[in-house]
């Protein structure tokens, strides 16, 4: 499942298009119908392929590729040009703006669906070899384990390939406790003095885990807007492979700007009743994302546990991957291990293993 | 033979390409343009570029209407939009190869007739409608050599060509 923006101003061929993608291409749609909002569209949601029409009130399919182009966080996504304006200048034109491809309408289904997956197979090569995946883990509701997975699951994901664990809590981040981590570096310096390398300050754990710590208590700066996690991000992406973000319990705009940016997000729920209905309603703010969501449930602590089924029935969603409590994790916490290092094949680290399997299947 | 109700056909006049939508769903596009009842064509959501530069979208129109006398031709990729209602029932059996000249650009297709014997003289002289249809058109831009135009079917304004001659098979 890819994730495509359609620009197009003809509301019908745009639904059309938009019904077909998501149901016999199993995409995650976006659909503008203007060129200046499809550019902002593109720009929140980073998308693998946007489908641009050319002739549409406003500006232009051309220059709405040209402003794509012309921008980092659009620059490398597969665009094809759609377009009832079909003669050989025309193709020549898209191609010149800087289009990957182009088709006239009305578009052989078959053949469109063929060539985003070519654009998309083509940038997940690219992907592997430059981009990294961003994956935030999130809890509106605390003591349901997100840090507990954030690390356990970084740590299987660096078996794979480079990636780093970015705890992102705006006041005092648990990844040091966890960890046993001094926050001699973390990306307050980078709130301090914007010339930082944010590489340079990721720290490495004996165990191979790469992380960015937060701020400590004591540390003057305020939480980062979206701006400066983005530009954290950006450096972060440029030289690994996964990042893994221990989110904060907040659905503010920075919060927002980054589950915009993830490729995927994981929604850890819990087994008591608040969590649960706290996870629903969660669920229901995120509904924009819901294909890029994957609910998880953990349970942190001993004790009887609803049925699964029960669970999927009050979030209307089905458990992506359901954690058993994993008593090993209580042994491990104090010295500063993540589980996944000393414990394989534990329940904790085997959901870990599934979560993997899931996301590098997406 | 089923037909959309819109369709977009490239309509040229005066140096200009004019990219617009035609509402069919009452009549096909020729029926409209070959109709001598009727002197004007109106499009929705037309496309302005100038010929020098025909990918440029120079301007556009929610609405627009053409006057059907200073049209030099008009160009369907679609062969089945540009046919009037009675040709799409079938059209004649011999095919004659044509070069003709409007203004900005030079045209080869092909005309469809019913009878063998075919004197160029006669066929533009003849009243049967202020349009020709020519099929399987290359239409080249006098200026720009480089740039053409292909379509099933080009309904092209007798009176804005200069020159006609039946090319060798």
């Amino acid at each position: 499942m890819s994730r495509i923006l359609i620009i197009d101003d003809n509301y019908d061929m745009l639904s059309m298009l938009k019904m077909i993608l998501e149901k016999q291409g199993k995409h995650d749609v976006i659909a503008c119908t203007g060129g200046q909002e499809g550019v902002e569209a593109a720009f929140n949601t980073s998308p693998e392929v946007a489908l641009v029409d050319v002739m549409m009130p406003g500006i232009s399919g051309y220059e709405v590729v040209k402003q794509l182009r012309a921008d980092p966080r659009t620059e490398k996504i597969g665009i094809i040009i759609l377009t009832a304006r079909g003669q050989p200048v025309d193709r020549e034109a898209a191609l010149a703006s800087g289009a990957d491809d182009y088709m006239t309408k009305p578009a052989d289904i078959e053949e469109l669906l063929k060539r985003i997956d070519e654009l998309v197979s083509r940038d997940k090569v690219k992907a592997q070899l430059n981009d990294a995946m961003l994956l935030p883990i999130l809890s509106l509701k605390g003591g349901v384990g997100v840090t507990t997975l954030a690390i356990n699951l970084a740590h299987v994901l660096q078996q794979i390939a480079p990636t780093v664990l970015l705890d992102l809590a705006p006041t005092t981040g648990q990844c040091m406790f966890f960890l046993g981590i001094r926050p001699d570096k973390h990306w307050g310096h980078y709130l301090e003095n914007r010339d930082t390398s944010v590489v340079s300050l990721v720290q490495k754990h004996p165990s191979g885990l790469q992380v960015l710590l937060a701020p400590p208590l004591s540390w003057p700066y305020s939480w980062p807007n979206a701006d400066t996690v983005g530009a954290i991000l950006t450096q972060l992406t440029a030289t690994t492979r996964f990042v893994i973000i221990d989110m904060p319990p907040l659905l503010d705009p920075t919060a927002q700007a980054i589950l915009a940016k993830a490729h995927n997000i994981l929604l850890i729920t819990g087994d008591d009743t608040p969590a649960i209905k706290m996870t629903r309603a969660t669920l229901q703010a995120l509904q924009e994302y819901n294909k890029r969501l994957l609910v998880v449930r953990n349970a942190a602590a001993p004790g009887p546990r609803p049925p699964a089924e029960a669970v999927e029935k009050a979030l209307r969603v089905p458990l992506a991957v359901d954690i058993a409590y994993d008593p090993a994790q209580i042994t491990v916490v104090g010295k500063g291990i993540p589980l996944a290092a000393v414990h394989p094949k534990t329940p904790l680290v085997l959901g870990m293993k599934r979560i993997t399997q899931l996301l590098l299947a997406r | 033979m089923q037909r959309t109700s819109k369709m977009i056909a490239e309509f040229f006049a005066h140096g200009y390409r004019v990219s617009g939508t035609y509402v069919s769903a009452k009549r096909p596009l020729a029926d409209e343009i070959y109709d001598p009842t009727t002197n004007y064509i109106q499009l929705e959501e037309a496309y302005l570029s100038p010929i020098m530069d025909p990918a440029k979208i120079s301007a556009y129109y929610v609405l627009a209407l053409f006057d059907k006398s200073n049209l030099d031709f008009v160009l369907t990729v679609e062969k089945k939009d540009g046919l009037r209602r009675d040709q799409s029932y079938g059209m004649g059996s011999y095919q004659v190869p044509i070069y003709l000249t409007v203004p900005f650009f030079e045209i080869k297709g092909h005309l469809s007739l019913l009878n063998k014997n075919f004197n160029p003289r006669l066929y533009l002289g003849s009243d049967a409608g202020i349009f020709i249809t020519l099929l399987d058109v290359t239409a080249r831009s006098t200026y720009n050599p480089d740039v053409s135009y292909q379509g099933g079917v080009a309904l092209i304004n007798r009176a804005h060509i200069s020159f006609f001659g039946e090319t060798v098979v």
